[in-house]
């Protein structure tokens, strides 16, 4: 019998808090969630696929953050 | 440069005076030969040629019986074939590789080019690889597909989404900043690379890059026979593009300063000519014209294997003398300032460091000898999407800074180092990495630490939980992992 009950291949997302927070946000509004495991405050484990819109999204994020001055 | 290639000369030469059998001598009488002042690089001299297996132990020289081993301790001696050669290079008095072959003979050109006209040619070609390089809006042509498609290859430069055009990448990027030396050897390495899997046409490529560093790129005047064959053997390729001693004698053909050597090209080997050709595209190497049976050498493809070195060892002075030299007339310098507020002021007159500048900076204002760019979140940002590193940005501004703010620390203001930093964290707050998750329903916490070592060990582990017994593991190393945890016994 092996020792390893399940593997699973995903992507593992390591960030700051208010990151996570914001990716499991975006998890909430999707229909079909893509994070596996909610490993800590930190890291996240999630969908391959996934990984391209939380990047998206992301950076949709800090463009709204940031001012710039009109030249 | 002197004392180190004098160094290994010295070695050399002394250890071929010896006639007696192999040619072994003990070290200690090497090193008598050598002024106090100067055993310190002799030392080194002899450690260095060992380690390039010129020299090796006497010991290591078969054919000797087992008493006359013990007597040889301590002596070295020059390897064999390299003796011979040496030996057989110092006795001819014919340096240039392809010409001692009749059947390749060439008539004298008639319309031999001058040098300069070569140089020109070369660094014109060049630049337009690098113009190509940094795609600035593709003024001319653009380079041959052979270029294109080692650009690629090597990946310099790369598709960006579905479209024909190539952007420059991460690694295109360092390419640029890099001396042309180094530039011309990442494309001889690529091209050899690509061609591994044929080992003939390998050891082709190979023998033609040595024969192309004793070629010369002008028949220069002529200096006394032997010494100058002496010369370019003992103290590597790098003489050999110097402009050698002018004769005494003026007697020797009148323009003969000016004319360059000419090599056939049909001697070459396929493989050999094929990469002439890339050569020749890329500027290293000059033809008149597609249908000619000769080409003329430059100076950075006659310094091509030795040009490498100064990639290893950048502090060394024989490099630097010659990089120097060759930068000089290659490279219009370009001098930055960069302002705290975010200003940046370039002198250059170039086109092409203008397209540089771009990459990373909003152009302002374009005047005949400067240039003045605002470094925004915006254009670095570009820069940092096509995968530039704020160090090399941050490198790459200082390479190039003015001599008014070369002695100032930090050359770059704090707060413009600093932004431009942590623009690029910005991208990378979050990290993403493609792993399997690994269950491992252990009794105790023993077992699964042995495990999470493991993948430690292989640096696989990216994420362990103790209490979970949860383990991330990266994609290479997961068989190796789960065969592990399979073979501890469960507790």
């Amino acid at each position: 019998m092996s020792n390893v009950r399940t593997s699973r291949k995903g992507v593992l997302i390591t960030c700051d808090v208010p990151t996570k927070q914001f990716i499991l946000h975006l998890n909430s509004k999707q229909a079909q969630g893509f994070i596996i495991n909610d490993l800590d405050e930190t890291h996240l484990f999630v969908e391959a696929s996934a990984v391209h819109e939380i990047r998206e999204q992301l950076e949709r994020l800090q463009e709204m953050n940031v001012y710039v001055r009109q030249a | 440069m002197d004392n180190e290639m004098m160094a290994w000369s010295h070695v050399v030469l002394s250890s071929v005076q010896i006639r007696a059998g192999d040619g072994a001598i003990s070290k200690d009488l090497l090193k008598g030969w050598v002024r106090d002042a100067y055993t310190g690089v002799h030392r080194a001299a002899v450690r260095q040629l060992s380690a390039l297996r010129v020299l090796v132990r006497a010991q290591e020289l078969s054919g000797a019986a087992a008493a006359a081993q013990q007597q040889r301790r301590g002596m070295i001696a020059l390897n064999p074939p390299f003796r011979k050669n040496l030996l057989q290079a110092l006795l001819t008095p014919d340096v240039a590789p392809w010409k001692d072959d009749p059947r390749f003979a060439l008539r004298p050109d008639k319309l031999t080019p001058s040098r300069a006209k070569i140089e020109g040619e070369m660094r014109r070609k060049w630049e337009a690889v690098l113009h190509f390089l940094v795609a600035s809006d593709g003024a001319g042509a653009g380079p041959t597909p052979s270029v294109r498609a080692f650009m690629q290859q090597a990946g310099l430069m790369a598709r960006r989404g579905r479209s024909e055009q190539l952007v420059i990448t991460n690694r295109g990027y360092e390419f640029m900043l890099r001396d042309i030396h180094v530039q011309a050897w990442m494309f001889v390495l690529s091209l050899i690379r690509s061609k591994s899997s044929d080992a003939q046409a390998r050891d082709d490529l190979l023998s033609f890059l040595f024969m192309l560093s004793y070629c010369t790129v002008s028949a220069a005047l002529q200096p006394l026979e032997g010494h100058h064959n002496a010369q370019s053997v003992c103290a590597a390729p790098s003489l050999s593009c110097k402009p050698l001693p002018a004769a005494p004698s003026a007697s020797v053909n009148r323009c003969s300063e000016k004319v360059c050597e000419d090599y056939p090209l049909l001697a070459l080997t396929p493989a050999q000519a094929q990469l002439a050709r890339d050569f020749i595209d890329l500027g290293l190497l000059y033809q008149r014209k597609p249908s000619s049976q000769r080409f003329y050498t430059t100076e950075i493809a006659v310094n091509l294997v030795f040009g490498a070195a100064a990639a290893e060892h950048p502090s060394r002075a024989v490099i630097q003398a010659a990089d120097a030299s060759a930068q000089l007339d290659l490279a219009p310098r370009m001098t930055i300032i960069v302002e705290t507020n975010f200003q940046v002021v370039a002198y250059t007159t170039s086109d092409l460091h203008v397209a540089m500048l771009t990459l990373f900076l909003e152009l302002r204002a374009r005047l005949p000898n400067m240039v003045i760019g605002v470094i925004t979140r915006e254009s670095v940002r570009q820069a940092l999407v096509t995968g530039i590193k704020a160090s090399q940005i941050l490198n790459f501004l200082k390479w190039h800074a003015h001599p008014n703010v070369i002695n100032r620390r930090p050359m770059i203001p704090e707060n413009i180092a600093d932004q431009i930093i942590l623009w690029e964290r910005e991208r990378t707050r979050v990290k993403y990495d493609a792993g399997t998750l690994l269950d491992l329903p252990f009794e105790g916490v023993h077992d699964f630490d042995k495990v999470a070592e493991y993948a430690e060990e292989l640096g696989a582990c990216l994420w362990a939980a103790r209490e979970k017994r949860v383990l991330i593991v990266a994609a290479a190393a997961v068989n190796k992992v789960v065969a592990f945890a399979d073979g501890l016994m469960p507790s």
